[in-house]
């Protein structure tokens, strides 16, 4: 039965971009977080939109669900189940268009995205948010699709805020555009163009809804001006406080804060703040002055600020805590049930509060299994925080893979209720805790999941599988 | 399982996919294998997946595997790459022990094992022509202050390589013999997974030249060199009583070779970086060093050099299973080297120097292509 999925698929894609080799098949299971998933019967690779469709329609007619991936760098559960056909993008990598004067770059869902950027700095622009979240290695498409938070967001916002228009497979198989781009005699430019906001449905929809086949995204000219400030403080109130007055001030471009796990390298205090100010010279430099005030009047001792301009520059987290990347990622075998998500910013205070009251009510059971702490950090958005809760646990060790997911399920329960958190990533791992408990919301997302997918082919089970 | 030994690493591979794109090189691929085949399972990231499976008894080594495992060139961009410094030519190695344990051998690779112990050689060809490319006999097994180890390819294939070599060292007044009794350093032995056959390669050799009392061996083979300076140590427990360099360390820290007066050769050079020689062994300037001795001459670098280099397609053996492969890879390598306009494209390693010569003659191009010693020997 499934050789057949496989010889179909071929006649769509052509005999070297579909298998069904168990070799393979393996290898398109779980994502980089802790949860189990299943095996594919047969991976498919397409390489255009057409070649979606075609897919998308011979699932349709033969109720076979498919389940899309980028280069799966979430940390939030796959979701794959067995024997599903598993669509995978990377061939989809092309750039289509980049107009710098219109200021986007339309690339097709598998281009990389850091490719992306990297090519738009040797023209002196970046797409509009850092580091697309995710890894170095996500695509376009995934990172739109789950919507990563960014390396920073506190003035330039989400991953999603800066999609300008899409272009989506249904899951019954036709293809539309979104924005103005929906308009063929026009560019893809406005995102509020053309009616309804549909590019927003499908951002963070985790492709239940539709698979994005091609993203266009808006640019942002390199500012004149990067500068680095570093701030220790003695009670993580005080850089709660100080955060939301750089925040309200609109003084630094990204506030990163670190509330929890390892203690910056050579550092002594109970939080500590990372700002970044990037902007034209003469306004970077009155901006970073008041951010100093600010951060001083809540008793903030400015540290050098080494480590976050390493961070920002090389995108790797060990910096935030002054550490190069080796020595801090490479001993561990360790995986991360993480849980992320919004508050706002004087709640924090409370979150912060509950995770460090949860942490010393199993401080046996965290010995026990080995469970560490590698962050309590957030990155301070717009108008409220995103806050990490990354806790480890030891993958060797079956039972302490039971107690850290386990243990996530605990924290994300109580992060949505007491702490006021509303997830931002939302896989297969953490959605069945927290999805059924939006109620009406939820029933309108199911209700819309069967409508726009009768047969159920895509990404079944997905964020809507749970709590009908 | 001899994999079982790495258990710690494959448990942390984090999955994270630095292993598959020159994310700051447009998102090429990194891996051979992945650049031809785009499965994950032709990557790192799916050989630990793989590996992972293998160490927990989901499934046993097979053909598939095998086929996946042996299409590595050995080229080592994964490991560069990899976010949590795996050892992950180790971790293949291991595996391809554990294939070959299991009489789980690609054809074409096992097709060399016969020569190689016939022989001594893996073309087959006869031994006692192993020098025939030698001027003369007189540097033949006497003792020495330095011994040029001449390697399989260069004395059976590239010829021009090996000769370039002995005129080098010839014009610079080295001290230097020839092995009269060598073999294979063993390299090809290791890179199927059967160290045990390997050693009496390393016996024969190390004999011989222990016979000359030399207290350097100069190399053209990056694959020979890495098999003394790392594996054979590794394997024998105990460090070689002399000092194994790339011809281009000796040339590059010889007083009397910076002290030769080379001939002017107004063209335009890209120099290819080895994998085995490059990532595999840190040898990145010296090449550089020997080249720019030859006056008027410029080096341009290709976009992916030194530690981001691409590989030529034929590192590890892989041409004798998969053909196809490497014509593609080499194909590949052999474009960026034409985009940078230059009229040689050069390398420092005989397996690399025959893949780009293979896309050459394709491609029909006028660019040249030599060994880098071959571009020296040519300005003495």
């Amino acid at each position: 039965m499934d050789h057949d999925v496989r010889n179909a698929l071929a006649t769509v894609v052509g005999e070297a971009h579909v298998s069904d080799r168990m070799a393979d098949r393996l290898c398109y299971s779980r994502d980089c977080g802790p949860d189990q998933a299943g095996i594919p019967a047969v991976i498919v690779r397409p390489g255009s939109t057409e070649e979606v469709v075609a897919i998308v329609k011979w699932a349709n007619e033969h109720r076979r669900p498919i389940y899309t991936r980028g280069r799966a760098t979430t940390f939030l559960g796959s979701g794959v189940k067995d024997g599903v056909i598993l669509l995978e993008t990377t061939r989809m990598n092309r750039v289509e268009t980049v107009d710098l004067e219109a200021g986007y770059v339309t690339a097709q869902c598998g281009a990389i995205w850091h490719s992306i950027d990297a090519d738009l700095r040797r023209r002196g622009r970046e797409l509009a948010v850092p580091g697309g979240g995710g890894l170095f290695s996500c695509t376009i498409g995934g990172t739109v699709a789950v919507n990563a938070i960014p390396h920073g967001a506190t003035e330039y916002g989400m991953t999603g805020d800066h999609v300008l228009a899409l272009e989506v497979v249904l899951p019954t198989g036709e293809v539309i555009k979104t924005g103005s781009a929906a308009n063929p005699a026009s560019e893809p430019i406005e995102r509020g163009a053309n009616g309804p906001d549909l590019t927003g449905m499908f951002i963070g929809a985790y492709g239940i809804l539709g698979i994005i086949t091609s993203v266009t995204y808006r640019l942002r000219r390199i500012p004149e001006l990067e500068t680095f400030r570093f701030y220790a403080f003695d009670d993580y109130r005080d850089a709660i406080d100080a955060a939301c007055g750089v925040q309200t001030q609109d003084a630094a471009t990204f506030i990163v804060g670190l509330f929890g796990g390892p203690k910056p390298a050579g550092e002594a205090g109970d939080a500590f703040l990372h700002l970044i100010v990037r902007d034209r010279a003469v306004t970077a430099e009155a901006r970073i002055r008041e951010a100093q005030a600010i951060c001083a009047s809540h008793r903030g001792r400015p540290r050098p600020a080494e480590g976050t301009r390493r961070y920002w520059e090389e995108h790797m987290y060990s910096w935030l805590r002054n550490t190069a990347p080796g020595p801090y990622y490479s001993d561990r075998p360790y995986f991360c049930p993480e849980v992320a998500g919004f508050v706002s910013t004087q709640g924090l205070k409370r979150a912060v509060g509950i995770f460090r009251e949860m942490r010393e009510e199993r401080e046996e059971a965290f010995a026990e299994h080995g469970i560490r702490v590698k962050g309590l950090d957030t990155y301070f958005a717009r108008n409220g925080a995103y806050l990490w809760i990354d806790t480890l646990y030891d993958e060797r060790r079956e039972e302490a893979l039971a107690y850290g997911l386990k243990l996530r399920g605990e924290i994300a329960e109580r992060m949505f209720t007491d702490g006021g958190m509303s997830p931002g990533g939302l896989g297969a791992g953490v959605a069945p805790h927290i999805m059924p408990k939006l109620g009406e919301t939820y029933a309108f997302l199911q209700r819309l999941k069967r409508a726009m997918d009768p047969n159920g082919v895509l990404n079944p089970g997905l964020l809507v599988g749970q709590g009908s | 399982m001899r994999l079982d030994e790495f258990k710690d690493q494959i448990y942390s591979c984090l999955r994270c996919g630095f292993c598959f794109d020159h994310i700051e090189g447009g998102g090429q691929k990194i891996c051979p294998p992945y650049a031809t085949y785009g499965f994950e399972s032709y990557g790192a990231r799916g050989k630990m997946a793989l590996a992972r499976a293998l160490i927990d008894r989901v499934i046993d080594y097979d053909a598939d595997i095998a086929a996946r495992v042996f299409a590595c060139t050995e080229c080592g961009a994964c490991q560069e790459e990899c976010f949590k410094y795996l050892s992950l030519a180790e971790i293949y190695a291991a595996m391809k022990e554990d294939l070959a344990e299991r009489d789980l051998l690609p054809d074409g690779r096992r097709s060399l094992l016969a020569p190689l112990a016939g022989e001594g050689n893996p073309y087959g060809r006869p031994a006692d022509k192993r020098l025939a490319w030698a001027p003369g006999m007189e540097r033949v097994g006497r003792s020495a202050e330095v011994v040029l180890y001449s390697g399989c390819t260069p004395s059976f294939v590239r010829r021009g390589i090996a000769r370039s070599a002995y005129s080098l060292l010839d014009s610079t007044g080295t001290d230097f013999t020839l092995l009269g009794e060598e073999v294979c350093c063993g390299h090809p032995h290791l890179s199927m997974g059967r160290p045990d056959l390997a050693r009496d390669a390393i016996d024969k050799n190390l004999a011989s030249i222990e016979r000359c009392g030399a207290k350097t061996v100069v190399f053209t083979c990056p694959g020979c060199l890495r098999t003394f300076r790392e594996e054979i140590p590794r394997l024998l427990g105990r460090p070689l009583p002399f000092e194994a360099l790339h011809l281009s360390e000796f040339l590059a820290e010889s007083p009397t070779f910076r002290a030769l007066r080379l001939q002017k050769r107004p063209r335009i050079a890209t120099y290819h970086d080895p994998c085995t020689l490059g990532r595999g062994l840190g040898i990145y300037d010296p090449p550089r060093r020997v080249i720019e001795a030859v006056p008027s001459s410029q080096l341009v670098e290709m976009p992916r050099a030194r530690g981001r280099s691409f590989c030529c397609g034929n590192g590890g053996f892989v041409r004798f299973d998969d053909e196809g492969m490497s014509v593609e890879n080499e194909s590949s390598r052999f474009a960026e080297a034409e985009r940078t306009e230059a009229d040689v494209v050069l390398s420092a390693c005989p397996a690399c120097q025959i893949g780009l010569l293979d896309a050459k003659r394709r491609e029909d191009s006028p660019i040249e292509v030599l060994d880098i010693l071959e571009w020296v020997a040519a300005a003495l």
